[in-house]
C-alpha cells in the first residue's frame, strides 16, 4: 500500500463533487487519519507549481508534435489525395479547434486558489505560449497547402474575379 | 504534382484528348456539304447529252456545262444531282461533244491552250494536253472565237480548232491507252488578220472556215485539208465575194442521213443568206445564194448542225428553222421549213434552242415571253421531222414568275416524240438569277440555285431563330369552362409530346443533338433547346437573297432584288429633266454586305439588313439597303403595306452615289434599339439605315480608318472621327484624325477587324471569358485586348536599288489602332511571285497569319501565330481593354510568336466562336486541298518551349515546339467532301457553350459543320446510360422500402432484450 496519497479532490479547486457525501461505509477523515502520520501530504503551493510546470509542457505539445506530423506530411506526397489531404485538413483545422478550446484545455491546470479557472486570465503566458505553437500547426499546414498548389497566392488564383468594362472609344 | 518522368511523353499523351473532329457516324447528320456547280458561261451553256450504251438499245442522259466558276459538270437530269465535276484552273472557252458517244472534250485558256476529254458518264479523264502556251494563246472577246472541237462521226477521234488557226487530230493511242496527237496543221497565215473559227469533219476532208479581215469588211476563209493526212486540199484565204457580217454569221451543216462527204457552207452577208456547197475539195467555191434580198439579220446555232438544222431571225424578229435536205441527185437543198408564229412581234423575247432525242432526231424549241420580262414562260416545240414540214406543239409555263425567277439566259431541250403528233419535251433552263431549272412541260422538276456559288464575303450571317414562348392563358374575366376548353385544347398534344419524352429519354443525349436534322422534315420556326438551328442569309451577287437552313442547307426562302426606278419606264435624263423617253434603263444589284440589324429575342425574330451597289446599265451607281426578316423573307422596312411585301425586294435608297465606306453602328447592348447600318458618301456625309439619333450621340466616341486612295492607289490609312452637328451639312460628317503613311512602293490589300466583330451587333460574340493566361507559377499573363485594333495588310514593291538589281515584293501586315493609328505589331513577309495571299485571324489577344515563305532554305507554307500580353512580363496589368487608345499604357505590351510549318496552303481562316467564350478557340481553316480543318489551339500557342518543357511548362499544358504542324486527318472537319474553293469561314455560336457552327462559303460549295473544341462537355456522352441510371435508383428505391419495416422490427425487438 502507498503511503502517499494523493488527494486529488484537493486539486479540483471548483469540482461540484466536492461537497459530495463519501458513499456509504467510506469515511473520507477515518482514511486520511490513519494514514496521516506516514504521508507527507503536497501543500496547494506545491501542486500549483506543479500544474503550472503542467501547462508548459501542455503548451509546448503541439510543437513537439510537429516533427512527427511534418514526417507523416512527407510520406503523403504532393498529390491531392485522400491521406494527403486528410493530414492537411487535421493540420489546418486542430489549431483552431485547440485555440477555441484552450480556455476549457487549461482548466485542469488553473490554480487551486483561482477564482474562475477558465478565464483567460490564468496562466496567460502559458496560453499565449500554446497559442504560438498552434499557430506554428498551422503555419506547417498552410506551407504545406502551399507546396500543394491550393493556396491562392499568385495572381493566377485571382483572374477569375478579374472584371473590365469598355473601351471609351468605339471602332465601327 | 505531375509526374516529371511523363513529361517528353506528354505530346502522346495529350493525343486522345484532342477532340476529333468528326466520326463516320455524324458525317451528314452534324454537317452538310453544297456541291455546287456555279453559273454556265454563256458559250458553254447546259447542254443534254445522250450516250447509246453498248447494249445498243438503252441510252443514258446527263447535262453537261462548263460554269463561270471554273467548273467543268454533268447533272443528273432526274434530279438535279450532281454526277461529277471537274475544276480547271483556266476558263473553259469550248466544249465538244461525241454524237451519241460517251466523249466530252473541253478547251480551256486563252485560245484553247489546254485539251481534256472526259468520259461524259462518269467524268473519268481520258486525255489532258497543253497544245501551246497559254501566253501564246490569242485574246478573243468572247473568249470561245477560234476555238472549235468535232468529232469524226462513227470515230473516237477528236479534231480540235485551236488560236484560231491550228487544228490537230487527237486519235486513241492502242498500245499506251489515251489519246495521241496524229496530226497539225497552222495556218501559214501567222498575221493573225484571219481568223478560223468552225470546223466540219467527214471521213476525208476536214474544212475549216473562218474570217479574214479585208479593208472594209471580212471575208469568208475557207481550207479544207484531207483527213487522214492533213494535208491541204485547197486553201483559199479569201472566197470571192463572200462577206460574212461576222463570226456568228458562219455555219456548217450536214445533211442527215448522209454518209457521203458532203456538207454545206452557209453564211450571212448583209441581209442575204448564202451557201456553198462542200463537195470534195471544194474546187468550186461559187457561193449559191439561197435568199436574196432583205432577209435575215442573224443566223442562230442550234447546236443541230450535223443534223442539218439552223435557226436564223428574219428582218423584223420572226424566227425560222432552216434544213439542209438530202438529195440524190444534186448537191443538198436548204430550205426554210418553219416560220414561228408571233415571233416577229415586239411585244416579245424569243430564244431558240435545239435537242436531240433518243433516235437523234432533232427538235428545234423556242422560249419566249412578254416585252416587259412580266407573265408566264411560253414554249414552242418543232419536230421537224414529223409530218411533212415539221409538227410543233406548245406548253404555257405558268410556274415561270419572270419578276421572281429572272429573264431566260440559256435553254437546252431533250425531246422525245411518244406517238406521230405529240411531242414531250423537257427544257433546262438558266436563269438571270443564277439558277438552273429543269422544266417537264409546265411542271418544274429540279432546281439548282448556282447563284449560291457567287457569294461575296461579308454577303453572309447565321442569325438565331426565336424563342418559343407558350401560350399564355389566364387572362382576366376566363371563365372555368373556358379554362377547361382551353386546356383540353392544349393537352390533344399531350400524347405527342409524351411519346416524344420517352423517345428522348431513351436515347442518349448527343443523338438528340444529332437528330435535329433528320427528325425534322418540315422548317422549323422556333429555336431548339441547343440553338443549333439556325438561319443562314447569304446575298449573291445575282442579286438575290437566300435563307438557308443551318442544320440542313435546304433552301427556307429566297428574294431577289428589286431594280427600283431601274425597273421602271424612266422619264427622266440623268440631270432630272423630263426625258421622256419610257425607256427601261435597267441594271443589276450587287450586294457589298449582309449585317445583322437586331438578332433573335424573345418571340422576335431577327432581322438583317443587305447593303448593296445599284449599278445602272447606263453607269450610275446608287447605294441601297434591303431591309428583311430573316425568317420569313419579309420587307422588313417599317411602313411597307402588305401586299407590296410579294415580289422583288423594293430598296431604301441611301445615297444617290456610291458609299466610300460601309460600317455596322452595333445595337446598344441593353435595349430594344436595333442596330445601324452607316455609309459615308464622298463628301463623308454619313446616311443611316434605320436611323436613329446614336450615332450622333456616340459621334465623340465614335472612330474608323478608312484607306485613303489617291489616284487609284491605295497609299495611306487615313483615321476619321465624327462630327454630329457641322456647320455646312446636314448631316453628320466624317473628317481624317491622323494618317498613317506607308512607304513608297506599298499600297493596302485589306484592313480586317477582329474576327468575331465582323456584321455581328453589338454583345454578341464578343465576350472575353478570360482576361489572362495563367502560367504554371499561378503569375498571369494579361491579355493585351484592344478592340479598336484592326490587321493592315499591304504589299510593298522596292524598286531595284543599288544592292539589289531586281525590284522585289513584300507584304506587310501591321496591327494599327483604328483609333490613334498606333502600330502594336508589324511584319514583313515574302511574296508569292509577287503577289501577297496573306490569311489573317485576329480575335482577343490572338493573331495568326499564314503566308508562302519563299526563302530557299524554309520554303513552304507557314502558319505564324502571335499573342499579345499587357505590359512587359507576368503579373503586369495595364488594363488595355479598357482603357483608352489614347493612354499610353495600352502600346506597352509583349508579344510571343512562332512560326509553324504546314503542309498545304490555307484559303481561309478563322476561329470557332462559342457563346461564352469559355471553350477553347481552335483555329479553323479551309485548305486548297479542298478540306475544313481544325488546329488545336494547344498546338498553336506561341509559348511552346524549344527544349523539354521544365515542370512549370508542363503544368500549364505546353508542349514541346515542334516546327511543323502534321497533317492529321483527324482534325479534318469535312468527313470525304470535296469542298472546293472557299474563301470565307464564319463561325457562330450555339445555345451549348461548347459548340459552335462553322459555315465556309467562297466562290463554290457551301459547307456547314459543327465544331466542340473542348469536347461536349455540356451533353451527356452517347455512352451514358439513362435506363441504367433510373433502373438503379429505382432498385435503391425499392431497397430502402423494403427493408425499412425490417429494420424498424428488428430494432423494436432489440429494445426488449436490452
Amino acid at each position: 500500500m502507498s503511503t502517499t496519497t494523493l488527494d486529488y479532490a484537493s486539486l479540483e479547486s471548483s469540482s461540484k463533487y466536492r461537497s459530495l457525501p463519501p458513499p456509504p461505509g467510506f469515511s473520507k477523515s477515518q482514511t486520511s487519519k490513519s494514514h496521516r502520520g506516514t504521508t507527507s501530504t503536497l501543500t496547494p503551493e506545491a501542486y500549483d507549481q506543479l500544474k503550472e510546470k503542467r501547462a508548459w509542457d501542455f503548451a509546448a505539445a503541439p510543437v513537439k508534435s510537429l516533427p512527427m506530423q511534418g514526417f507523416m506530411l512527407y510520406m503523403s506526397g504532393g498529390g491531392v489525395q485522400i491521406f494527403s489531404m486528410g493530414i492537411v485538413f487535421m493540420l489546418l483545422l486542430t489549431p483552431f479547434k485547440n485555440i477555441f478550446a484552450i480556455n476549457q484545455a487549461f482548466q485542469p491546470f488553473a490554480p487551486t486558489k483561482a477564482a474562475s479557472p477558465t478565464s483567460f486570465s490564468v496562466l496567460t503566458l502559458q496560453k499565449l505560449a500554446y497559442i504560438a505553437a498552434n499557430l506554428l500547426t498551422l503555419a506547417v499546414g498552410l506551407w504545406k497547402c502551399r507546396s500543394m498548389g491550393l493556396l491562392p497566392l499568385g495572381t493566377g488564383d485571382w483572374l477569375e474575379f478579374e472584371t473590365r468594362g469598355r473601351a471609351p472609344e468605339i471602332l465601327l | 504534382m505531375f509526374p516529371l518522368f511523363l513529361v517528353p511523353y506528354l505530346p502522346i499523351l495529350l493525343l486522345p484528348s484532342l477532340t476529333l473532329a468528326i466520326q463516320q457516324s455524324q458525317a451528314g447528320l452534324i454537317d452538310w456539304h453544297t456541291p455546287l456547280i456555279g453559273v454556265p458561261l454563256a458559250h458553254t451553256p447546259p447542254t443534254f447529252h445522250r450516250v447509246h450504251l453498248e447494249d445498243g438499245e438503252s441510252t443514258k442522259s446527263v447535262i453537261v456545262q462548263a460554269t463561270e466558276s471554273g467548273v467543268l459538270s454533268a447533272l443528273n437530269p432526274v434530279d438535279g444531282e450532281l454526277v461529277w465535276r471537274v475544276s480547271v484552273d483556266e476558263e473553259v472557252v469550248g466544249v465538244g461533244r461525241q454524237g451519241h458517244g460517251a466523249l466530252l472534250a473541253s478547251l480551256s485558256g486563252p485560245g484553247g491552250s489546254t485539251l481534256r476529254i472526259h468520259n461524259v458518264l462518269t467524268g473519268v479523264l481520258l486525255h489532258e494536253t497543253r497544245l501551246h502556251a497559254p501566253s501564246t494563246g490569242q485574246l478573243t472577246q468572247p473568249p470561245s472565237i477560234g476555238v472549235k472541237i468535232a468529232f469524226l462521226p462513227g470515230s473516237d477521234d477528236v479534231f480540235v480548232l485551236t488560236n484560231g488557226r491550228t487544228v490537230t487530230r487527237f486519235v486513241m493511242d492502242a498500245e499506251r491507252g489515251g489519246y495521241k496527237k496524229a496530226w497539225e496543221w497552222t495556218s501559214l497565215d501567222q498575221s493573225s488578220l484571219t481568223i478560223y473559227s468552225h470546223l466540219l469533219i467527214t471521213p476525208t476532208h476536214v474544212y475549216i472556215a473562218g474570217l479574214s479581215k479585208s479593208f472594209a469588211s471580212y471575208e469568208l476563209a475557207l481550207t479544207t485539208l484531207s483527213t487522214p493526212t492533213a494535208q491541204v486540199v485547197s486553201e483559199s484565204t479569201h472566197v470571192p465575194s463572200a462577206s460574212p457580217n461576222d463570226v456568228d454569221s458562219i455555219a456548217f451543216l450536214r445533211a442527215q442521213g448522209e454518209d457521203s462527204d458532203s456538207g454545206r457552207l452557209v453564211y450571212l452577208s448583209g441581209t442575204s443568206l448564202s451557201s456553198i456547197p462542200l463537195t470534195g475539195d471544194v474546187a468550186d467555191v461559187k457561193a449559191v445564194t439561197v435568199v436574196k434580198g432583205p432577209g435575215f439579220t442573224k443566223l442562230i446555232d442550234l447546236g443541230l448542225s450535223d443534223q442539218g438544222v439552223l435557226s436564223a431571225l428574219k428582218l423584223g424578229g420572226a424566227g425560222v428553222v432552216l434544213r439542209l435536205f438530202p438529195s440524190t441527185s444534186s448537191p443538198p437543198t436548204l430550205e426554210m421549213i418553219w416560220e414561228f408564229r408571233d415571233s416577229a412581234s415586239m411585244q416579245l423575247k424569243s430564244t431558240y434552242t435545239g435537242g436531240l432525242d433518243k433516235d437523234s432526231q432533232p427538235y428545234v424549241a423556242r422560249v419566249y415571253w412578254r416585252h416587259d420580262d412580266s407573265g408566264p414562260l411560253q414554249i414552242q416545240v418543232l419536230a421537224p421531222h414529223l409530218g411533212e414540214r415539221g409538227v410543233v406543239s406548245g406548253v404555257v409555263v405558268a410556274g415561270y414568275d419572270i419578276q421572281r425567277d429572272g429573264v431566260v439566259i440559256q435553254v437546252s431541250i431533250d425531246a422525245a416524240t411518244p406517238s406521230p403528233h405529240s411531242i414531250v419535251s423537257r427544257l433546262v433552263l438558266t436563269t438571270a438569277k443564277g439558277s438552273i431549272q429543269l422544266w417537264h412541260a409546265d411542271k418544274v422538276q429540279w432546281k439548282r440555285e448556282e447563284s449560291l456559288a457567287s457569294v461575296d464575303g461579308g454577303c453572309a450571317v447565321l442569325v438565331g431563330l426565336p424563342e418559343q414562348v407558350g401560350v399564355s392563358g389566364g387572362e382576366g374575366g376566363e371563365g372555368v369552362l373556358e379554362r377547361l376548353s382551353r386546356q383540353m385544347h392544349d393537352a390533344k398534344d399531350f400524347h405527342h409530346y409524351l411519346l416524344n419524352f420517352i423517345h428522348r429519354f431513351l436515347q442518349p443525349s448527343s443523338e438528340t443533338l444529332l437528330a435535329f436534322n433528320t427528325t425534322t422534315t418540315s422548317s422549323p420556326t422556333h429555336r431548339d433547346t441547343f440553338g443549333v438551328h439556325q438561319l443562314l442569309i447569304v446575298a449573291t451577287r445575282f442579286g438575290t437573297v437566300h435563307a438557308l437552313d443551318s442544320s440542313t442547307g435546304r433552301i427556307r426562302w429566297t428574294r431577289t432584288f428589286g431594280l427600283g426606278w431601274l425597273g421602271e419606264p424612266n422619264f427622266h435624263d440623268a440631270s432630272g429633266e423630263e426625258a421622256g423617253s419610257g425607256e427601261i434603263i435597267g441594271g443589276r444589284v450587287e450586294p457589298t454586305g449582309v449585317y445583322v440589324l437586331r438578332e433573335s429575342e424573345g418571340e422576335r425574330g431577327a432581322e438583317v439588313g443587305v447593303a448593296a451597289r445599284r449599278r445602272a446599265n447606263n453607269g450610275l451607281i446608287d447605294t441601297v439597303v434591303f431591309h428583311l426578316d430573316a425568317l420569313t423573307g419579309a420587307d422588313a422596312r417599317p411602313g411597307i403595306p402588305v401586299d407590296r411585301k410579294e415580289g422583288p425586294l423594293q430598296a431604301y435608297d441611301i445615297i444617290q452615289g456610291p458609299a466610300i465606306s460601309t460600317l455596322l453602328l452595333p445595337a446598344p447592348a441593353d435595349s430594344s434599339e436595333p442596330a445601324s447600318i452607316v455609309f459615308f458618301d464622298e463628301r463623308m456625309q454619313s446616311y443611316m439605315y434605320p436611323h436613329t439619333q446614336r450615332l450622333a450621340a456616340l459621334s465623340p466616341q465614335l472612330h474608323f480608318p478608312l484607306v485613303q486612295t489617291v489616284t487609284g492607289a491605295r497609299h495611306a490609312l487615313l483615321g476619321h472621327g465624327i462630327v454630329p452637328s457641322p456647320e455646312h451639312a446636314l448631316r453628320p460628317i466624317a473628317y481624317p484624325t491622323w494618317r498613317f503613311p506607308l512607304r513608297d512602293g506599298e499600297s493596302v490589300l485589306d484592313v480586317q477587324k477582329p474576327n468575331h466583330l465582323a456584321g455581328r451587333a453589338e454583345g454578341s460574340g464578343r465576350r472575353v471569358a478570360s482576361w489572362g493566361r495563367v502560367t504554371g507559377n499561378r503569375t498571369t499573363l494579361y491579355k493585351w485586348v484592344n478592340e479598336g485594333a484592326v490587321v493592315l495588310l499591304t504589299q510593298n514593291f522596292a524598286a531595284p536599288t543599288a544592292e539589289a538589281s531586281e525590284g522585289k515584293t513584300t507584304c506587310g501586315l501591321y496591327v494599327v489602332d483604328g483609333v490613334k493609328g498606333t502600330v502594336y505589331y508589324h511584319v514583313d513577309l515574302s511574296s508569292e511571285e509577287g503577289t501577297c495571299n496573306v490569311k489573317v485571324s485576329f480575335v482577343e489577344n490572338w493573331l495568326v497569319y499564314h503566308y508562302f515563305d519563299t526563302d530557299e532554305v524554309s520554303k513552304g507554307w507557314k502558319v505564324v501565330t502571335v499573342e499579345m500580353y499587357e505590359g512587359v512580363g507576368v503579373d503586369d496589368k495595364t488594363s488595355s481593354s479598357d482603357t483608352s487608345s489614347f493612354n499610353e499604357d495600352r502600346a506597352k505590351l509583349t508579344v510571343f510568336e512562332r512560326a509553324f510549318v504546314v503542309p498545304y496552303g490555307f484559303a481561309a481562316m478563322t476561329t470557332s466562336e462559342t457563346l461564352w467564350g469559355i471553350s477553347t478557340k481552335d483555329l479553323i481553316v479551309a485548305t486548297h486541298n479542298h478540306r475544313v480543318a481544325t488546329i488545336p489551339r494547344k498546338l498553336l500557342n506561341p509559348r511552346r518551349p524549344t527544349g523539354k518543357p521544365t515542370s512549370e511548362e508542363a503544368e500549364e499544358g505546353l508542349m514541346q515546339y515542334e516546327p511543323t504542324i502534321p497533317d492529321d486527318p483527324r482534325r479534318v472537319l469535312s468527313h470525304i467532301y470535296e469542298i472546293a474553293n472557299i474563301h470565307t469561314l464564319l463561325s457562330s455560336p450555339t445555345l451549348l457553350e461548347s459548340t459552335s457552327l462553322v459555315f465556309a462559303y467562297g466562290p463554290l460549295d457551301l459547307f456547314m459543320s459543327r465544331v466542340s473544341p473542348s469536347g461536349t462537355f455540356d451533353v451527356l456522352s452517347p455512352s451514358f446510360n439513362k435506363v441504367q441510371l433510373v433502373l438503379t435508383i429505382a432498385v435503391l428505391l425499392g431497397g430502402v422500402l423494403v427493408t425499412r419495416p425490417m429494420v424498424r422490427r428488428k430494432r423494436e425487438r432489440e429494445r426488449w432484450y436490452e
